[in-house]
């Protein structure tokens, strides 16, 4: 049920207009803790390049925007209220406060926000596929696929126009993303002893990847539809955690990154890196049709 | 029709009208025809008939040469003239030379943003590190394994050059280093004079390519508890090691390589 769910997902991303669908299997230890044994992820990746789902989300910010706009003032007012409770033969006196919050709108603004939202909204519409700067993707890993790993990504991209530098073009992105990853079944040794001696302790665990990340990528844009990128990545939700005292991973994964179009479809190969260590890194190879 | 025309210019010329009218008259000699000035025409040659020859191949046009530039001196920005913003992205490797050699080399990257009047800049460094690894094998394979981590500040200075324009970096950097205590990776940390050097290439109006290598001259702060140094591997009992609480922090360098943006 699952898998045929997945594969008229896969197949309806393929067919649609500006969207697409690959599928990615990537072999390493990034994203774990050290010591962390490796494993495969295979996932299916869908794609939407100035598609709908692009669109509707540039459009749904656009909409909060102008309902963030219309707002005249924001008032709250607050009521309280004293009552006698009592419980196992003794009484207490409780104020309960109840903040009611009203939002009024000035209809001018209102109308002005209406105006830019319509303006941008057909702005939106009248911007062809291949022009739009905009890409969703959504990585789906299942251990259905064959690989140990299960979970989500997603990014949400800005794609500046390439520049040429020499005889390359340079193009800078920048986006949003989040995700969760479960790696089944793997093993992670850690040392145990003093400062004397120590001996490694082995142990079986699902390790966790959790994923708020503001991705940058820098592309180089070669002859023949293909291109190189590296893409520094800050997850914050590594960052939060460390600061907080947590005992997490602090995975910061770094792309290095080949793709090529042949007509809609496409190659890539990327390596994953935590912070550029070559000692958790993953290599994946990706296939698929992209419009 | 030429011929006729003629004729006829020769018979007036030869009676021309006296003025009055008064003269006798006497018998005109007979009216001979002018000899012609005119020679005949030659036979009117048509013209051949239109040979039609293959048209030449069509060979591409010269590449339009651009039009050299005037000469006189276009009001163009010098390279680094000015002042404006510098945004870098830098990979490799990082490492400390001697110490107590527990960590081998790392790789690593580096971001920096900076501020250039002319041919100084003052850039700052962040999120730069490098994953060093135990030199053990077993150690490593435990994961045993922590970042050289650098952030600094400092004045580059551009030298003029010709493809290659050297430079000099000198600043402040704070550091952090892996160290083995009570057999879990804990940091070092430790502040001191960057002292680099480089190349940078320019392969764009504003894009740099470049090579660096920096030094640090730190002073450590050593974490609570004795460091595990000088591990021995062995397969029967572990890895056992010299502890110590004043672990040498040597030399720690990088050698990197990135891109610079510069405004």
């Amino acid at each position: 049920m699952r898998a045929g769910g997945l594969a008229a997902l896969v197949t309806l991303a393929a067919l649609a207009t500006g969207c697409g669908a690959t599928v990615a299997t990537t072999s390493g230890t990034a994203l774990v803790a050290p010591g962390t044994s490796g494993g495969v992820t295979n996932t299916v990746r869908l794609y939407d390049r100035g598609g709908p789902v692009s669109r509707t989300i540039l459009r749904t910010v656009a909409a909060l925007g102008a309902a963030s706009a219309a707002v005249d003032h924001v008032e709250r007012t607050s009521t309280s209220y004293t009552a006698v409770e009592c419980s196992g033969g003794s009484c207490a006196e409780v104020t309960y406060t109840t903040t009611t919050t009203t939002t009024y709108v000035d209809p001018a603004k209102a109308a002005a926000a209406a105006a830019a939202y319509q303006r941008f909204s057909d702005q939106i519409a009248a911007t062809p596929y291949r022009d739009f700067p905009f890409e969703t993707v959504l990585d789906i890993a299942s251990r259905d696929l064959g690989g140990d790993t299960s979970g989500w990504n997603v990014w949400f991209w800005y794609h500046g126009s390439p520049r040429p530098v020499g005889a390359v073009g340079l193009a800078l992105s920048a986006g949003l993303a989040g995700g969760h990853l479960h790696f089944h079944d793997r093993t992670r040794t850690t040392l145990a002893g003093t400062s004397a001696a120590v001996v490694p302790v082995t142990e079986q665990l699902t390790a966790e990847h959790a994923y708020v990340g503001t991705p940058v990528r820098v592309t180089m844009y070669l002859r023949g539809n293909l291109s190189l990128y590296v893409q520094p990545d800050l997850n914050w939700a590594s960052t939060l955690g460390r600061l907080s005292g947590d005992e997490v991973v602090d995975a910061n994964p770094w792309r290095l990154g080949a793709r090529a179009r042949l007509g809609r479809f496409e190659l890539g190969a990327e390596l994953v890196t935590d912070g550029m260590s070559v000692h958790a890194r993953s290599l994946g190879a990706e296939v698929g049709l992209v419009y | 029709m030429t011929l006729a025309l003629v004729a006829a210019a020769g018979v007036a010329h030869a009676q021309p009208a006296p003025p009055g009218g008064s003269l006798p008259i006497e018998p005109a000699p007979p009216i001979e025809p002018a000899p012609s000035v005119v020679e005949p025409p030659p036979p009117v040659v048509e013209p051949p008939p239109p040979v039609v020859e293959p048209a030449p191949p069509v060979e591409p046009a010269p590449p339009v040469e651009p039009a050299p530039p005037p000469p006189t001196v276009a009001p163009t920005r010098p390279l680094l003239a000015g002042r404006g913003a510098v945004f870098g992205l830098e990979l490799g490797l990082g490492a400390a030379l001697g110490g107590d050699g527990m960590f081998g080399a790392g790789t690593g990257k580096a971001f920096l943003v900076g501020y250039r009047v002319e041919r100084w800049v003052f850039e700052f460094r962040f999120g730069e590190s490098y994953d060093q690894a135990a030199q053990a094998a077993r150690l490593a394979a435990a994961g045993a394994r922590g970042p050289l981590s650098v952030t600094s500040g400092g004045f580059r200075r551009i030298f003029s050059g010709g493809r290659l324009s050297p430079e000099l970096f000198v600043g402040g950097a704070r550091l952090e280093r892996p160290l083995l205590v009570d057999a879990k990776v804990v940091p070092q940390h430790g502040v001191g004079l960057a002292l680099g050097g480089g190349v940078a290439i320019p392969i764009g109006p504003t894009v740099r390519w470049t090579v660096e290598a920096r030094g640090y001259l730190a002073r450590w702060d050593n974490p609570p508890g004795p460091a595990s140094t000088a591990p021995v591997d062995d397969p029967g009992t572990g890895v056992t090691f010299t502890p110590t609480v004043e672990p040498d922090g040597g030399l720690p360098f990088t050698l990197t390589t990135g891109l610079k943006l510069v405004l």
